[in-house]
């Protein structure tokens, strides 16, 4: 690398000598398609040639131009006083909206529009109707059930297996609409389903001894393993503290929301410590009120495929 | 005979070698090395936790609060070190002056890391004003501004003393990188700070304006901090390294102000069908579009710079990482006009098609070009003639590059099927898949992201290796010094 020899020099059009080529060789540094090759000193031992762009760069980069400036008389582009400039081709998002809708609504099946004039009594009569809001409640139910009761619908502790043919607030379709619809125990919908399984054990109804006795008639009537002596304690314990809500037989009341004792079918789990939990502690899940989320005909569809899950 | 002398004394103003500020840019690298290897960690645990929800350890390990200390340990600690200290090192030679004050360059680099710890910290401890890259909360913030102003000064500085006539423009994309960023960071972060003893604070924007304040920091980010910093990064240290001239001067000019004007304008395209008005939305397209040539006119310099030693690919690693970055960046850059079209968009908004072309930039491009300058810069600012270890620049080079492959391609899989999924319709005209399906769907893809991540973490975990055992190498003796002649 030369320098050049003075700085005054350097301020004009000083250019660095070329590198020695051999005879005969290809120049590494020409272009071919500019002139130039050093417009610049050196910077730290770095040189510039300058080439001129290929045609091809140089067209697309126009051509990009181009399509910005159709782009801009097509569609909504220029803010202008009074508004933007609207576009010859007059489309713009807030039109495309009802559009679109409107193509969806001409491409239904007729049954969609069956479907949403039919009462239950008809629904549950005609297969194509039934099979129809199944389907429609499949992505219905992905999209507002699925987080909490998982995809298949099959729950997890706390959430509600909903298919396993075990109702709580009731399994045909009235009940399970009106359990959509006002949601349990929601906290802003008046006419939500509201029952609570009291703590026990510490609102003071039961002594610890009681509870633990408590655990183990549960166990017993959900035919799994446990200490029948205890269970035998607890008998009239349950006649006074349970049975109102559970029933005599312990075969739960869905009016009440209160579970079958019965079927070992148990939302929090059947380990001793998750029942003593449930009886000292008292439980109260709450699902979302979706009346008003969700229109009337899409809850209906929503019905049909929960109520299908167990089949 | 004076007059002589007074010619001897001038030429020798003119070709001394200024005593280069090296100190600072040492602190630089380390600190670049360092924070690669943290925020490229954060980025493996959050790979890991989309595959292994149950790896949120709340509350301060959740996914939500370390994803932020991931994007800034990766752009602002492992990047935003890189670019300052390579520029620090580049505008001192190309202006041939030392940086103007000592104080002020240590000053830039403590302060930095300063905001770098107060940022990470308040991440994992839910202090953010949830403004994406921009999370820090107002006292941070301004922290960063007098920072970065040193910084803006330091340079500057150093181009007013420069001893050459032009200045050379890698120093054109540096500044355009540190007035950008000032000017973003500012306006993005106007907030008022609901007291003088807390953290949290209030937006000065609201609604839509807020959104769009947003991503046009957002996408400047991008453009200024990853792009215009970087391209700084490429214009000096590529053409050293392949020994060879930049190839069209005018070419990296057109680049250079076309990016300038047009990045500030595509921010929209982040916003496409929202309630962005269409206008805006149709503008930050239209620029996107115009973008795409200008920013293959430096990735095509790159490459028409290295052209004609092509065969050193195979034997130079250091090339080979910056021209492999060069790449991505044109990779990156093509996808990214072609993505911001509205109606693309509508396929890949929300999906992982994005992070795909976010990690094809940030990882090849942005990763790829500094991990290229470090290792030119490594042996020389600490004296030493080459890296201490030639295979592990190999192996650094093939795990990150396979790394990559594995990362683009798993996410880009993943969101064009996502895309696909979220927009099929049965016969009966119902969505045919739930959001839970899609995300079910893309769980091995998930997997094979994190492998990748992990392999181009392993990558960088062989240069800090490197770079430790090439600093600790003894220096090697000096030549002797000439004789003077009597």
């Amino acid at each position: 690398m030369s320098l050049p020899p003075d700085r005054e020099e350097r301020r004009g059009d000083w250019v660095p000598p070329r590198p020695q080529v051999a005879p005969g060789a290809p120049d590494p540094e020409r272009d071919p398609n500019s002139p130039l090759r050093h417009t610049l000193p050196t910077f730290d031992g770095i040189r510039e040639l300058d080439s001129s762009p290929p045609k091809v760069w140089t067209y697309i980069y126009l051509l990009t131009f181009f399509a910005a400036i159709w782009i801009w008389v097509a569609y909504p582009a220029w803010p202008w006083f009074g508004g933007a400039t609207p576009g010859i081709l007059g489309w713009n998002s807030r039109g495309d909206l009802p559009r679109a809708a409107a193509i969806a609504e001409a491409n239904a099946p007729p049954v969609a529009r069956h479907f949403a004039a039919a009462s239950w009594e008809e629904i549950e009569a005609s297969p194509e109707l039934r099979a129809y809001g199944a389907a429609a409640g499949r992505g219905l139910f992905g999209e507002n059930c699925a987080p909490c009761h998982g995809g298949n619908g099959r729950g997890a502790r706390g959430f509600p297996n909903l298919a396993d043919g075990d109702w709580l607030w009731g399994g045909d379709v009235e009940a399970i609409e009106q359990t959509l619809r006002v949601g349990i125990r929601w906290h802003s919908s008046d006419e939500t389903r509201t029952s609570q399984m009291p703590g026990f054990g510490a609102q003071g109804m039961m002594d610890r001894r009681q509870v633990l006795d408590m655990v183990e008639w549960l166990r017993g009537s959900g035919g799994l393993e446990h200490d029948a002596a205890a269970a035998q304690r607890a008998g009239p314990v349950f006649a006074e503290n349970c049975a109102s809500c559970h029933g005599e037989d312990a075969k739960g009341n869905q009016d009440l929301g209160a579970p079958n004792l019965t079927d070992a079918i148990s939302l929090y789990g059947n380990e001793r410590a998750s029942l003593f939990q449930t009886l000292w502690h008292g439980r109260g899940g709450v699902m979302p009120a979706f009346g008003g989320r969700l229109s009337d005909d899409m809850i209906r569809k929503l019905v049909l495929h929960v109520r299908g899950l167990g089949e | 005979m004076s007059e002589a002398v007074a010619v001897v004394a001038k030429r020798a103003a003119v070709d001394e070698v200024p005593d280069y500020d090296d100190h600072v840019v040492r602190l630089f690298i380390i600190a670049s090395v360092f924070w690669a290897l943290v925020g490229m960690t954060m980025g493996v645990l959050i790979a890991a936790q989309m595959v292994w929800p149950q790896l949120n350890v709340e509350p301060w390990f959740t996914f939500g609060r370390l994803r932020p200390v991931h994007t800034s340990g990766v752009v602002f600690a492992f990047g935003g070190n890189a670019v300052i200290g390579t520029s620090l090192y580049c505008v001192q030679r190309t202006c041939r002056a030392r940086l103007p004050g000592r104080f002020a360059a240590e000053f830039v680099f403590w302060g930095y890391q300063l905001f770098i710890v107060l940022a990470a910290l308040g991440y994992v401890m839910g202090v953010t004003q949830s403004r994406e890259y921009a999370e820090p909360e107002w006292l941070t913030d301004l922290w960063l501004a007098i920072v970065w102003l040193t910084y803006l000064g330091l340079f500057i500085g150093t181009l007013l003393k420069r001893r050459e006539a032009h200045i050379y423009v890698a120093n054109w994309y540096y500044l355009a990188f540190i007035v950008a960023v000032t000017v973003l960071h500012v306006v993005n972060n106007l907030a008022v700070p609901v007291a003088w003893n807390e953290a949290d604070s209030v937006s000065l924007f609201s609604g839509v304006q807020d959104a769009m304040t947003q991503w046009w920091y957002g996408h400047n980010a991008v453009g200024f901090f990853l792009t215009a910093g970087f391209l700084g990064i490429m214009y000096y240290y590529l053409p050293k390294q392949a020994d060879a001239p930049i190839w069209s001067y005018r070419l990296s000019i057109i680049s250079f102000w076309s990016l300038v004007f047009m990045y500030m304008w595509a921010g929209p395209h982040h916003l496409h069908y929202t309630s962005l008005p269409d206008w805006v939305q149709t503008l930050g397209m239209t620029f996107t579009i115009m973008l795409w040539m200008p920013s293959w006119a430096s990735a095509l310099n790159g490459f028409m710079t290295a052209s004609g030693r092509w065969d050193r690919l195979r034997t130079d690693p250091v090339l080979r990482f910056m021209i492999v970055a060069v790449v991505f960046y044109a990779v990156a850059t093509f996808e990214g006009p072609f993505m911001g079209v509205r109606t693309v968009n509508g396929l890949s908004h929300y999906t992982e098609w994005t992070i795909s072309h976010v990690h094809s930039g940030a990882l090849g491009w942005n990763g790829f070009i500094v991990f290229g300058a470090i290792y030119y810069l490594v042996p020389r600012i600490w004296g030493r003639e080459a890296m201490h270890s030639r295979a592990a620049l190999e192996w650094h080079f093939w795990l990150g590059l396979t790394g990559i492959m594995l990362y683009v391609t798993a996410m880009w899989g993943a969101g064009v099927m996502q895309g696909l999924m979220w927009r099929a319709y049965t016969s009966l005209g119902f969505l045919q898949y739930s959001f839970l399906d899609t995300v079910i769907a893309a769980k091995p893809y998930y997997a094979m992201r994190l492998l990748g991540g992990v392999l181009y973490l392993a990558g960088a975990g062989v240069m800090a290796w490197n770079v430790w055992r090439t600093i600790q190498e003894p220096r090697p003796a000096p030549a002797p010094a000439p004789v003077p002649a009597e």
